[in-house]
């Protein structure tokens, strides 16, 4: 069956957001943050990213040693608490890097399509 | 209001049981109980928000959005090896089908004509067939798996090694030389046992050379185009020997070549007798058949490269 253009374009939006995914995470858990928190967190700064995705991306990145984790008992039943490791930090700062220089390189792509349609048209 | 809790409590349970046992089970514990405290959590807001109690409705409409269980205990894997790669998928697929279809089209018809298996009634062939080539054909995919199996850990093992790519041929021209001298000396080494043998045969009486007699009509029509062919298939490799590569003509020439070799087979298999015994007429009739079948092998597998080379697009002159 052939894909509708609409179900193409939300798997294009959905990949595009998958690949900043790790990023925004990796933002939010300088301090410590149990799974709902931080997708609370997320989501109050305009990054919804669904349940089913975030709370295994947590797991993943943790047996990746970039995330350290620990159970705790605050105001409710035990959470567990996610946040960056050593090398989670030091991957957190490369990815900033090639964050910026990205979308540096995307706006002035982006920029330039306009130009680019008026000189043809 | 207190059972709506429990059964929604119920379902997040049943949900989370079904994510944990397709994980590996030093985590599903851990996960679990992590797991359930969130979907509680994110139950219990999602209640807030639409300002009733959550209930049974409710958890599996949340439960759903989180998604399938499989996709779930998926996504905490981490990205695996794949055992067939996508690149391979279509060319796996194909290679099985032909392997089983092979297996079925020659066994089928055998046990149905009682070649094989004849002491069956023919009402129970079929049942025979299925349990025993049938089922038995399967063999051939496992194989294919169990072959994907070691490329996959092979992949993972000495990924270095393996994604180098390295060109199996740069030049696609240049021909091997020593491997075309051994082809032509073992031309001239066929050449020389059927002339050999012919002369023989004319010039001995014995068992020997009476079981190897030609037939008078093969030698005097047939056998006549196969010394021109020689000469010809002989006269082609001694250039491309000394010019060391194939050009436009020698291929074209080469592929008529071949196209002519099955032709004058097909003719000395159905136009008569070329030896005048039986036994050798029949094998080296059969060894011809079989020379035919692999030589159409070669020129499906030339067309089939020919049409994946990479050719210009129709592109509009702007």
């Amino acid at each position: 069956m052939a894909e509708r253009p609409e179900d193409g374009n939300a798997k294009l939006d959905q990949e595009l957001r998958r690949g900043v995914i790790v990023l925004a995470t990796l933002s939010q858990l300088q301090t410590p943050q149990y799974g709902y928190s931080l997708r609370q967190a997320l989501a109050d700064q305009g990054m919804a990213v669904e349940e089913g995705t975030l709370y295994p991306l947590l797991r993943r990145l943790e047996g990746q040693g970039l995330l350290a984790s620990e159970w705790r008992i605050e105001d409710g039943p035990p959470r567990r608490y996610y946040t960056l490791s050593a090398e989670g930090k030091k991957l957190y700062a490369a990815l900033i890097v090639s964050w910026r220089s990205l979308v540096g390189v995307v706006d002035r792509l982006i920029g330039e399509a306009p130009a680019e349609k008026r000189k043809t048209s | 209001m207190k059972s709506g809790s429990e059964s929604s409590a119920r379902l997040i349970e049943a949900y989370v049981v079904d994510v944990i046992r397709r994980l590996p089970r030093r985590q599903r514990n851990d996960v679990g109980f992590e797991l359930r405290a969130l979907l509680t959590e994110g139950l219990r807001d999602r209640a807030g928000d639409t300002g009733r109690l959550p209930d049974e409705a409710m958890a599996l409409e949340h439960v759903r959005e989180f998604g399938r269980p499989d996709e779930v205990a998926a996504r905490y894997h981490p990205p695996g090896v794949p055992i067939i790669p996508p690149a391979q998928t279509r060319g796996f697929v194909w290679a099985t089908l032909i392997g089983v279809g092979l297996q079925w089209a020659i066994s089928l018809p055998m046990v149905f004509s009682g070649q094989t298996l004849p002491a069956l009634p023919e009402s129970s062939r079929l049942g025979a067939w299925w349990v025993s080539y049938g089922l038995g054909a399967l063999w051939w995919p496992g194989f294919l798996v169990s072959v994907m199996i070691v490329a996959a850990w092979v992949r993972q093992a000495w990924p270095a090694a393996t994604s180098d790519w390295k060109p199996k041929a740069v030049d696609q021209h240049r021909i091997n030389r020593p491997l075309f001298v051994f082809g032509l000396a073992g031309a001239l080494c066929g050449v020389a046992l059927w002339v050999g043998i012919a002369w023989s045969v004319m010039t001995f009486d014995n068992p020997f050379t009476r079981a190897l007699a030609f037939d008078p009509v093969f030698l005097a029509t047939r056998a006549p185009a196969l010394l021109v062919f020689w000469a010809g298939g002989i006269t082609l490799m001694v250039v491309l020997i000394i010019e060391g590569q194939w050009r436009d003509l020698t291929r074209r020439i080469d592929l008529g070549f071949k196209i002519i070799a099955c032709a004058l087979m097909a003719w000395f298999i159905f136009g008569g007798r070329i030896f005048v015994a039986d036994p050798a007429d029949q094998s080296v009739k059969g060894a011809m058949a079989l020379i035919v079948l692999l030589m159409l092998g070669q020129l499906a597998f030339d067309a089939w490269r020919l049409a994946g080379r990479i050719r210009p697009p129709q592109a509009r002159r702007s």
